[in-house]
């Protein structure tokens, strides 16, 4: 009995950011991918100290290195060199940085913008909520590459305007996202609450309801990285991207396409570390749902 | 429930109307003469130069150039392309049984593969083989598909030498194109190895845009299933003494294939984005291929018309899953 009330006592205790780390925690898929996602951060970080030459350096003796373990393959070069001798582990950590950053500030964008969106669509309802609301619907019918291409093609192919397109694809998920969140916030007491006190506005959603609704957004940030970083690598594929020589994973990815019966590694690589990035924050995601859903019980 | 049924059918006016402005001004924003571009080195008069310009409308305002657009829509009439001069919905009429016919291959397969795995996964909860179809499916959901292809080429045309890199048909056959659809006009035309050939061709394209949807659907499959499996009237069921197999394939699948279909039917807008990637690395003749390589050479009508015809696919498919719902889920049918 006393062991019982003390067992409780310890659950009452935690609060509930503790409460949402223990449930991580014990997800150890997630919290595998949250290692490899910090250790690809840091890798892409500190990037000129790992790398064993320069992303652009070329060594003309050694072309088309294949990576170890070969009997061919060249002292220096790990992961093996392409058909113009540059180190391909040296690459893809640089590659890394395009990657991963561009995903983060692609999702940045979105999310700020998506997110004040979707509150003003929430908070003043009415015309501005149905043209907000028909204008996403609008975005989300034309397939997601299929408008980044077009916008792209506007303004231009370049890594820039192509995170640019990518950040205005993801824009409306969370404009849907925050507005239905912030509806079925509003008319809660604590909202309520805080309108009583007079804060109208931004004020009543920036320290009141955004604290709130804070769980699927953070959750749908996660999956969007992962959007973010396949249609990065989609755009650069296509040529409309990142331009040779920046060794952007698509764009890696496009360049050595033709050294596929030649240098196999040059294709398997890249898309390898595509591959493990977007599935790590998927999975990460998913583990972030699980544990900040309070109807998933663990 | 009609009420339902009309007002879901009219928001597809907006939609269209949305869509038709959207890619309207976003094209016109672009920088680079379609003209100059169309020139080439060699350039034009200024006087050809105002000629053409008037040809193509490009001289009046652009309100008034967006009233003509949409007038010509409504008369289906979607301009016609800079580049070879042909009507844009010919050419889009021409080369969409391409698309369709590797669209529907590809949801075929998914789907024929996905619902038995996401049962499997569902009914034997936490087990080894559920664990093993959750990771493959999770991979399959986060796969850069442009890659996926590759490998595949990499692994079946390049090594092993089993399957063709690129087309629909091999040269050698020559099928008049009825249908447009490779496999019933081989057949209609009596052509065994044709059809075997053109079936060949398939299989990559098809593997590589289905992977996506088959993810999809296998987790959908399973979330569903295992939902279902939690209700009282599968309890009911059992104690009943229905055996095992009843109880999962008549009672409890049946309910949970409910969310299953539509979540197949909102597959089109992503086969439609599979398809520009894939068409692009199989040289497949389709819609997809067709609007990169328009975007590509600035070809403003076609990016337009195909953009346009492409969404309104979407809507127009995302509108037909939403009445089936209604239609074939019980709960709102009685509404």
């Amino acid at each position: 009995m006393m062991k019982e009330i003390r067992l409780s006592e310890s659950l009452v205790t935690l609060t509930p950011r503790q409460e949402v780390w223990y449930k991580f925690r014990t997800n150890r898929s997630a919290m595998l991918a949250l290692i490899v996602l910090l250790l690809l951060i840091a890798a892409a970080i500190f990037a000129p100290l790992i790398a064993t030459h320069g992303p652009y350096e070329q060594f003309t003796d050694t072309l088309l290195a294949p990576p170890y373990p070969s009997a061919e393959s060249k002292a220096g070069f790990l992961l093996g060199t392409d058909d113009l001798g540059r180190d391909m582990f040296s690459r893809l950590l640089y590659g890394a940085r395009y990657s991963l950053f561009l995903g983060l500030a692609i999702v940045a964008f979105s999310l700020i913008g998506g997110v004040m969106t979707g509150a003003i669509a929430g908070m003043k309802r009415g015309l501005t909520e149905t043209v907000i609301l028909r204008l996403m619907d609008i975005m989300l019918a034309i397939p997601a590459i299929l408008l980044a291409i077009v916008i792209v093609a506007i303004l231009g192919a370049s890594l820039v305007n192509a995170a640019l397109a990518v950040s205005i694809v993801l824009f409306p998920h969370f404009v849907r996202l925050t507005r239905a969140a912030v509806i079925s916030e509003m008319g809660r007491e604590y909202v309520l609450a805080s309108q009583l006190d007079g804060s109208k506005g931004w004020r009543l959603f920036f320290p009141t309801i955004l604290p709130n609704i804070s769980a699927p957004l953070i959750v749908q940030s996660t999956l969007s990285f992962s959007n973010a970083i396949l249609d990065i690598a989609a755009l650069g594929f296509l040529g409309l991207g990142a331009q040779p020589p920046v060794p952007e994973w698509g764009s890696l990815l496009s360049s050595s396409r033709e050294l596929i019966e030649v240098a196999p590694w040059t294709v398997t690589l890249p898309g390898l570390a595509i591959l493990v990035t977007v599935l790590a924050s998927n999975i990460l995601g998913d583990g972030l749902r699980d544990a900040l859903d309070p109807k998933v019980d663990a | 429930m009609p009420q339902l049924l009309l007002r879901r059918l009219l928001l597809i006016i907006p939609g269209f109307l949305g869509i038709t402005a959207l890619t309207f001004f976003l094209i016109r924003l672009a920088p680079g003469d379609p003209i100059l571009l169309l020139a080439g080195e060699h350039g034009v008069t200024a006087e050809r130069y105002a000629e053409l310009q008037h040809q193509f409308g490009f001289d009046k305002p652009l309100l008034i150039q967006f009233a003509d657009y949409l007038w010509q829509v409504l008369n289906g009439n979607l301009g016609t392309s800079v580049v070879t001069q042909t009507p844009v919905l010919e050419e889009f009429g021409k080369l969409f049984p391409a698309t369709l016919e590797l669209a529907v291959i590809a949801i075929i397969f998914a789907t024929i593969i996905a619902i038995p795995a996401g049962v499997l996964a569902a009914v034997k909860r936490n087990s080894f083989i559920d664990h093993s179809i959750t990771v493959v499916s999770l991979v399959g959901y986060s796969m850069p598909i442009f890659w996926w292809a590759l490998l595949l080429i990499l692994l079946f045309s390049v090594n092993l030498g089993w399957m063709p890199v690129a087309g629909r048909l091999n040269f050698i056959y020559d099928i008049d194109p009825v249908t447009g659809f490779m496999l019933i006009d081989t057949l209609i035309a009596g052509d065994q190895d044709a059809f075997l050939d053109a079936l060949h061709h398939l299989v990559l394209p098809a593997i590589v845009l289905a992977t996506i949807p088959l993810a999809v659907i296998t987790r959908m499959t399973r979330s569903s299933m295992l939902e279902v499996l939690k209700q009282d009237y599968i309890r009911t069921a059992r104690a009943k003494g229905i055996s095992e197999f009843s109880v999962i394939f008549k009672h409890a699948l049946r309910n949970a294939l409910i969310p299953v279909i539509t979540v197949i039917g909102l597959q089109t807008s992503i086969l439609m984005t599979g398809a520009i990637l894939t068409e692009t690395i199989f040289s497949w003749p389709g819609i997809g291929k067709w609007i990169l390589e328009a975007v590509y050479r600035r070809d403003y009508p076609v990016v337009q018309g195909g953009v346009l015809l492409i969404a309104g696919l979407v809507i127009l498919v995302n509108t037909v899953v939403d009445l089936l719902y209604v239609v074939i889920n019980p709960v709102l049918r009685q509404q």
